[in-house]
């Protein structure tokens, strides 16, 4: 370190404008080792500073067999690194678990659910003739579907990705869940549900079918999907079932008693919102719009009760600070709750 | 008595509704003695559970999936399957 006495802002002078051209290369050489070192230095004292990890960055998974009984979480079946157990719901939600995880660290850098390296735990198999997945507060459940409308609840990836994010939603302050504060927190786990299957597709915003539960559905049932984000109340018809009932924008909002105020019903609202500042930006759904909305959420601002109206001002407000209030991705955020009724302030 | 079950909520946000006639259903009418809607505990919503609106003549009672048990649990089951 011969050069280290000689502060920074002389030896850039000198690599700019030293008349001998070796003189200027050694310079701009010595410049940026010094940088690479500084950073080092800067590096290692984040790390000492930083408080002391409670787990490592990566999945710590469990996936427990229910055996058809209701008695959570039943036998393990499969730990973290283990061997394939050749149950294909057990192995596939192992999998799922894996690429959930690694779409929220890589996108977000949060380890895991709770942004803390919290254990990843899973009962397939739960119930009989069981037509439901769902996160009950410390870990996901899934039934094996009836065969008659339902084939299946662990082959697609956004059902894992929907559950884990009911968990993200409740570890960054939770959206009580009744109503349009529940309606957001539904559409919260559609959103990063898509995301992360189009973050293992590696697909863009134009190149993604945007819908949910898109191959769940068993052999004779009139439909693609559960709910579709780019167009609500398109993603089924069906003798049996009736017609996908998601309004695609607050003129056609659903007020109801069931489903906790229509929380699967009135999604459909901000998930377009969502779908249309996604395809507006372009690129991949998940690196600015998601962005957005992975800020907004984890913030710890959005109160429990929020309803479309804050929420999507919020979604503005974090747009601004992420990319300029007169950004294109601003704009196209306003746009997008503005096109499905809802004014941003 | 009429007995009625509306089944909302869970991933699928799915609607299923079935009813029976007590009297065309001993097993139904057995169960109504023992189950007290006044007495479910305060539907507290929780992400893609089942919420259950059951009518039994003219009282009627929400309950979500964790909080079904028992009999009312019996009477529910027994009315999803067996009614129309």
């Amino acid at each position: 370190m011969r050069c280290a006495i000689v502060p920074p802002h002389v030896l850039r002078h000198v690599a700019e404008q030293h008349s001998d051209e070796q003189v200027r290369e050694l310079v701009q050489r010595t410049l940026s080792l010094d940088h690479t070192q500084r950073g080092t230095r800067a590096a290692a004292q984040l790390i000492a500073e930083a408080p002391k990890a409670t787990a490592p960055a990566a999945a710590n998974r469990t996936i427990h067999d229910a055996g058809h009984k209701e008695t959570l979480p039943g036998p393990t079946v499969r730990s973290e690194g283990g061997a394939a157990t050749g149950d294909q719901a057990a192995d596939q939600i192992y999998d799922w678990l894996g690429v959930t995880y690694d779409f929220y660290n890589a996108a977000y850098g949060r380890n895991s659910i709770d942004g803390a390296g919290l254990p990843l735990v899973a009962s397939v198999h739960y119930s009989v003739d069981y037509d439901n997945a769902f996160w009950d507060g410390s870990q996901m459940v899934y039934g094996d579907g009836d065969q008659q409308i339902f084939a299946t609840f662990t082959a697609p990836l956004d059902v894992t990705g929907h559950e884990l994010t009911h968990g993200v939603t409740q570890y960054s302050g939770g959206l009580e869940y009744q109503g349009q504060s529940g309606a957001l927190n539904e559409s919260l786990s559609d959103v990063f549900g898509s995301l992360v299957k189009q973050y293992h597709l590696g697909q863009t915003a134009d190149q993604a079918d945007w819908l949910i539960g898109q191959g769940m559905f068993a052999t004779g049932v009139h439909g693609t999907a559960l709910r579709s984000m780019k167009a609500p109340g398109t993603a089924y018809d069906d003798p049996n079932l009736g017609k996908d009932p998601q309004p695609a924008d607050m003129a056609h909002y659903v007020d109801t008693d069931s489903d906790n105020g229509g929380v699967h019903i009135n999604s459909g609202i901000p998930n377009r919102a969502f779908y249309l500042t996604a395809t507006a930006i372009g690129g991949h759904a998940w690196e600015k719009a998601g962005r957005i909305w992975y800020d907004t959420i984890t913030g710890k601002k959005v109160p429990t009760t929020a309803d479309f109206a804050k929420f999507a001002s919020m979604t503005y407000a974090t747009a601004g600070k992420l990319f300029g209030v007169k950004s294109t991705e601003s704009d196209a955020v306003r746009e997008a709750w503005s096109t499905v009724g809802v004014k941003v302030a | 008595m009429r007995v009625a079950v509306t089944r909302s909520g869970g991933f699928a946000g799915l609607v299923r509704r079935a009813e029976v006639d007590s009297a065309d259903h001993p097993a139904v009418a057995g169960l109504i003695d023992s189950v007290s809607l006044d007495e479910v505990p305060r539907h507290r919503p929780q992400p893609d559970r089942y919420v259950y609106d059951i009518q039994i003549g003219d009282r009627s009672a929400q309950v979500g999936e964790a909080d079904l048990h028992g009999p009312l649990r019996e009477l529910v089951d027994h009315v999803m399957t067996h009614g129309s």
